[in-house]
């Protein structure tokens, strides 16, 4: 990469530097993590009030 | 609506049944049932949010565009399945009838009935919705057929597991979640019957006809449609619409095509249809003075808005389409910034408008790169695939970060593309791309 780009694209990221595909995958991947995330708090609710 | 607030959206649609389950006064069961039964929550709900995903609706494909729409879609498919499929293994609770102290069912599952049953099918039928999608090409004769199936059985099992969440989830017992299931299954369904019914209504009072249709390169048609008693369609160079020749507008045998006009060629629409399948393959069999519908504008391979000192316009076959429509538009409005066009085909007798092509790019700044794979003798032009090797040739090794790069053919074209100039410090937002199709 030139340095010109480079210090354009400096604070932008590995995400722009992502073909789409791959930036669909990983909005894809985060997405699943948070519902399972709300999944665990939703489940785990039990041990807390037990 | 752009990424992060279809995101947002889709995260809120999908969590609220979660989120009320959880505030509801209900005591929970087990730690096993519970995952069971917020797995069964999550599926449904996602299942219902793909509605709105799987549409024509610019309110949610607008900003990510359509291509990467229904791809969010086809992933969020596989994480409904997951879901849906452990659902009912992590259940402990023993069936059995509502005992007389225990009001909130934390001690036995709802005994087998026809809300178990509902969502029985549901668990079975949604597997076989999703390999028989995944199998399209392989089980359906038609495309349309296809869809009919498609938009029919995810009513259908929607429907189904609506029946068993409310009757047999016993947190829906709680009139508030009843509710939210019962409203997302009605803008689900409505978004149904918007797609199959209200827009062919809308259509039908803006009917179009076909002007012309004409043969412009080896297997390539141009068709001219134009409108038929109103002022036709407003759109940005680069979008396109869903066409539908000669079939009802209640027909589902409709198929999305780039506008190859400019917006600024008020009235008609021109179409650059590359022979590929059932309908466009009889596409030159089309008589003037068929009638059309239009159901468009869609898409954001468009330059308006978008700050740029100057657009690479790189297109692989009929993907030349909207990259016409957005060298005629910056021509109409006499935009002087620097055009390069890259046009990559196989053969000499594919390339379209190729006269006028050159006579686009004939001003000092701008330039035209053609490039054939199999090049007859004499060919002065680039030769080989369109690929990175050829955007290196061409671009350089610092292509300028401030150029719009929009970019519009083959799948493998596209992606090789892409990657090469990311490689080359071109920042992914400056890459503007269309797939013409969505596996
Ligand atoms: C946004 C977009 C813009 C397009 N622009 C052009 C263009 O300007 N010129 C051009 O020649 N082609 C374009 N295409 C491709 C074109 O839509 C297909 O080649 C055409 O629909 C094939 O139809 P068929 O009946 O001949 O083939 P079929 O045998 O029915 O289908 C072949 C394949 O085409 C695709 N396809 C068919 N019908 C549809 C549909 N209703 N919706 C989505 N995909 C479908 C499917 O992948 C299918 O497997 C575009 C596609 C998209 C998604």
């Amino acid at each position: 990469m030139t340095e010109h780009a480079k210090n354009k694209n400096a604070g932008q990221g590995r995400f722009s530097q992502m073909p789409q595909h791959k930036r669909l995958l990983g909005v894809w991947w985060v997405l699943n993590m948070l519902v399972l995330g709300a999944l665990a708090a939703y489940v785990l609710r039990v041990l807390a009030l037990s | 609506m752009n990424g992060i607030a279809l995101s947002g959206l889709y995260l809120f649609v999908v969590l609220i049944p979660l989120g009320l389950a959880m505030a509801g006064m209900r005591e929970p069961r087990g730690f096993w049932d519970e995952a069971a039964s917020g797995m069964g929550m999550l599926a449904f709900a996602i299942l219902l949010a793909e509605f709105l995903l799987s549409g024509r609706f610019k309110a949610m494909s607008g900003g990510v565009g359509m291509d990467i729409t229904m791809r969010f879609h086809q992933l969020l498919a596989r994480s409904c399945l997951v879901l849906a499929i452990l659902h009912p293994f992590f259940y402990q609770t023993p069936f059995g009838r509502a005992l007389p102290y225990d009001p909130t069912r934390q001690l036995t599952l709802a005994e087998p009935g026809l809300a178990l049953a509902t969502g029985a099918a549901a668990w079975v039928l949604l597997p076989a919705f999703v390999l028989l999608s995944l199998a399209r090409d392989k089980v359906f004769k038609t495309y349309e057929g296809w869809r009919w199936t498609h938009g029919l059985g995810a009513a259908l099992i929607a429907f189904l597991a609506w029946h068993h969440t409310v009757y047999a989830g016993r947190y829906a017992q709680d009139p508030a979640l009843a509710a939210v299931w019962t409203g997302l299954l009605a803008i689900a369904l409505a978004s149904l019957l918007s797609v199959y019914l209200v827009r062919p209504l809308l259509q039908r009072a803006r009917p179009w006809r076909v002007a012309s249709v004409e043969k412009v390169a080896d297997r390539t048609w141009e068709a001219v449609l134009k409108p038929e008693g109103h002022k036709g369609l407003e759109f940005r160079a680069g979008q396109f619409g869903w066409i539908n020749m000669g079939h009802s507008p209640f027909s589902l045998a409709e198929n999305p095509f780039s506008i190859a006009s400019a917006p600024a060629e008020s009235g008609v629409l021109r179409f650059i249809i590359k022979e590929l399948g059932d309908f466009t393959n009889t596409i030159g069999n089309v008589p003037p003075g068929t009638i059309a519908y239009v159901d468009g504008p869609f898409g954001n391979l468009t330059i308006d808005g978008i700050k740029a000192t100057g657009h690479a316009l790189i297109a692989g076959g009929v993907g030349i389409a909207p990259m016409l429509s957005i060298l005629r538009q910056l021509e109409a409005e006499r935009d002087d910034r620097p055009v390069i066009v890259v046009y990559g085909n196989r053969i000499a007798d594919q390339i379209v408008a190729g006269a006028e092509l050159r006579s686009l790019c004939s001003k000092d700044n701008r330039h035209l790169v053609q490039c054939l794979s199999e090049p007859p003798e004499g060919w002065a032009g680039e030769t080989g695939m369109l690929d990175g090797a050829l955007v290196r040739r061409v671009f350089g090794s610092t292509p300028d970060p401030d150029w719009l790069y929009i970019l519009c053919g083959p799948p493998a074209m596209m992606s090789g593309v892409e990657v090469a100039l990311i490689g080359l410090g071109v920042p992914s937002d400056r890459i503007l791309l269309e797939r013409f199709t969505y596996d």
